[in-house]
Order: C-alpha cells, then sequence, then structure tokens
C-alpha cells in the first residue's frame, strides 16, 4: 500500500514540476529584456540618489 | 590647455548583453563590473559572472527535484518488500519519472538561467547600484593616484552600464588628457551626452578625424541638434566640417544629413568632397535639391579645371 502512495506521488510531483517547466519556458525573459530590466534598474537608482 | 599624454588603453571587451559585464561575489553577494580578481568588498576570489550563478542556482534546484523523485523511488521500492511484481512497479515506475523529469530538465536549462537571471536582477537590483557605485568609488581612487589611463578603463566599464551624464562626462574629459591614436580602442555614442558639452564637442571632432567609422546616426544627430553651440566653440566649425567629411562616407548619411554636407562641402577635404560629388553626381535626383546645387557650385568654383 505505501509503495502505491510512494509512486504516486513520484509521478504527481514529476508531472507537476514537468508542467511547471513548460509553463514557465513560456514566459521566460529574453536577454534582451533582461538587459532592458538591468538598464531600468540603474536608471531608476541614478533619480533616487539625486 | 593642458598637454596631452601618450597612454596605452586596453582593449574593451563588448559583450553581447551588457548583464553579462556583472560579476558577482559568493562570498559576500557584492557586485562589480570591474574586471579584477579579487572581489573589491571582501577581498576573496569568488567573482563569478552573474550567468554562471544563475546557471548553478537552476542546476541546484533541478537537483533537488530529482532527490525528491529518487528518494519516493527508494522508499516505493523498501516497501514493496518481498513481493516481486509489486517491486518491478516500483522501480519501474521510479527510473521512469526521474527519467522524464531529468530529460525535460535538460531541455530546459537555458530558459531556467535566464528565468533565475531575472529573478536576480529584479531581487538583488539594490545590490548591483550600490556595487555600482563602489566600483565608481574606487575609480575616483585611482584618479587621485594619479592613475588616469586606468581610471578611465574603470569609468568606461562602469559608464556601459551606468549610463549617466557625470560619468560620461569624467570619461571624456580623461580622454581629453590623452593623446589619441588611430589603433586606440576608443567609443564615441556611450559617451553621447543630453546636453551640449565642449569637451566631448572637441573629443567628437578628434574621433571624425582619427576614427570616422564610429560616427554613426546618434553623433550625427547629436551634432545637429547642438550646431550653433558647436558654431560658438573655438574650432567648433572645424568640428563640423571633420563630421561631415566622416558623414560622406555612405550615401545614406548625405541623405540624411544634406543641411550638414550642405553648410560644410566647401570646407571639405579634396578626397572627401570628390567623394560627395560623385555619390551625387550618381543619382543627384535622390537628394535634397540645395545639397545638389551646392555641390555643383563648389565643384565648379574649387575644382573644375
Ligand atoms: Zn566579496
Amino acid at each position: 500500500m505505501v509503495t502505491y502512495v510512494c509512486i504516486g506521488i513520484v509521478f504527481l510531483f514529476a508531472s507537476i514540476r514537468i508542467a511547471l517547466y513548460y509553463v514557465r519556458a513560456k514566459r521566460t525573459p529574453e536577454p534582451r529584456e533582461l538587459e532592458q530590466t538591468l538598464y531600468t534598474i540603474l536608471k531608476q537608482a541614478r533619480r533616487d540618489s539625486r | 590647455m593642458t598637454t596631452k599624454q601618450p597612454v596605452l588603453l586596453k582593449p574593451f571587451e563588448r559583450p553581447e548583453y551588457a548583464y553579462e559585464k556583472l560579476r558577482r561575489c559568493r562570498g559576500c553577494a557584492a557586485y562589480t563590473v570591474l574586471q579584477e580578481k579579487e572581489c573589491p568588498s571582501c577581498h576573496k576570489h569568488k567573482l563569478i559572472p552573474l550567468e554562471h550563478e544563475a546557471l548553478s542556482r537552476a542546476k541546484l534546484s533541478m537537483w533537488f527535484e530529482r532527490l525528491v523523485v529518487l528518494v519516493l523511488g527508494v522508499a516505493a521500492v523498501y516497501f514493496a518488500g518481498e513481493d516481486v511484481p509489486l517491486l518491478a512497479l516500483a522501480l519501474g515506475g521510479g527510473i521512469l519519472a526521474l527519467v522524464l523529469l531529468w530529460r525535460v530538465q535538460l531541455r530546459m536549462l537555458p530558459q531556467q538561467t535566464l528565468r533565475r537571471l531575472g529573478q536576480m536582477l529584479e531581487r538583488e537590483g539594490d545590490r548591483i547600484v550600490h556595487g555600482l557605485m563602489e566600483d565608481r568609488e574606487d575609480a575616483i581612487e585611482v584618479f587621485r593616484s594619479g592613475d588616469k589611463p586606468r581610471t578611465y578603463e574603470m569609468l568606461r566599464e562602469i559608464g556601459y552600464l551606468m549610463r549617466t551624464d557625470p560619468i560620461k562626462m569624467e570619461q571624456v574629459l580623461l580622454l581629453q588628457t590623452f593623446i589619441l591614436r588611430k589603433d586606440m580602442d576608443l567609443m564615441l555614442e556611450p559617451l553621447l551626452m543630453d546636453h551640449f558639452n565642449v569637451d566631448l564637442a572637441a573629443y567628437i571632432g578628434e574621433i571624425a578625424r582619427l576614427q570616422r567609422d564610429l560616427i554613426k546616426e546618434k553623433t550625427f544627430r547629436y551634432v545637429m541638434v547642438y550646431e550653433s553651440e558647436f558654431r560658438r566653440m573655438e574650432g567648433g566649425e572645424d568640428i563640423l566640417a571633420l563630421v561631415a567629411a566622416a558623414a560622406v562616407r555612405r550615401s545614406r548619411y548625405v541623405k540624411l544629413y544634406p543641411h550638414l554636407l550642405m553648410r560644410y562641402a566647401h570646407r571639405l577635404p579634396k578626397d572627401r568632397f570628390m567623394r560627395l560629388y560623385r555619390i551625387i553626381a550618381e543619382r543627384p535626383a535622390a537628394y535634397r535639391d540645395e545639397l545638389v546645387t551646392e555641390t555643383y557650385r563648389v565643384y565648379k568654383e574649387k575644382y573644375q579645371v
């Protein structure tokens, strides 16, 4: 009985993680966007510090 | 005018993406863009590129997931006891789940790395800003010690990310104390400021003389916007003529900046003017009428035999 439960959890866990990977892959930022994020952070800092 | 000094500048490494310049300390989580070996804040040799940190974080969480599957799989096998079919099910199921997960993880590693990178930028923005400020303090320190080339190299790294006028101005001021050469790794567009600056104007003139390929749209636009300021400064007309000479290297620029060329056609060196003349003579209809007229006029006046 415990074996069934364990195997069940294994598959549930693995499939949730796999599904999450695919969902997140769609929302992965492009390198260009990340670069822009960085520039934005630094620009805001400049405004705050003055 | 101060005397200029001959200097040796290291070439600047241009990354594909700006964040590749950032490095993070594994010891104290400080950020830096300076290409030093040891961390500027804790002095340990633990600086690694931001992407490597993101990659190892992505890998770590994947290892954790695999560990969960493995532990549960082992438990399933353990509790199956002597029951052979159940044992086979537990073993087969566990291995199948592990292999499936592993394959997906391998395929998703690049995306996961980018995602982690994004998270780090968002969560550690303050640290990054702080790190760059510290880098700038270090640059000022080096300047006080008298090493101007090194100061410039440091500011160049900082300025590549932090595109603020003060940092641009400091770089231009330092560059103006150096004897610039054709073979130097110089830059121009990242130094263009939001306002007119005499030293920048002089620097544009030097670049137009030494490395005219660096003069592109943004610089032409800067020059056009502040043309009257250029004219008012000492030697400003010469700079404008040099910039006009740089524009002649492409027919596209001739088309885009007819006013600049019109006003300085008569001051272009002969080879530059003849190039302009040939570009226009080839397809006069493609260019502004006034520019065509002026070019022909200068040609007649100065070069027609
Ligand atoms: Zn450190």
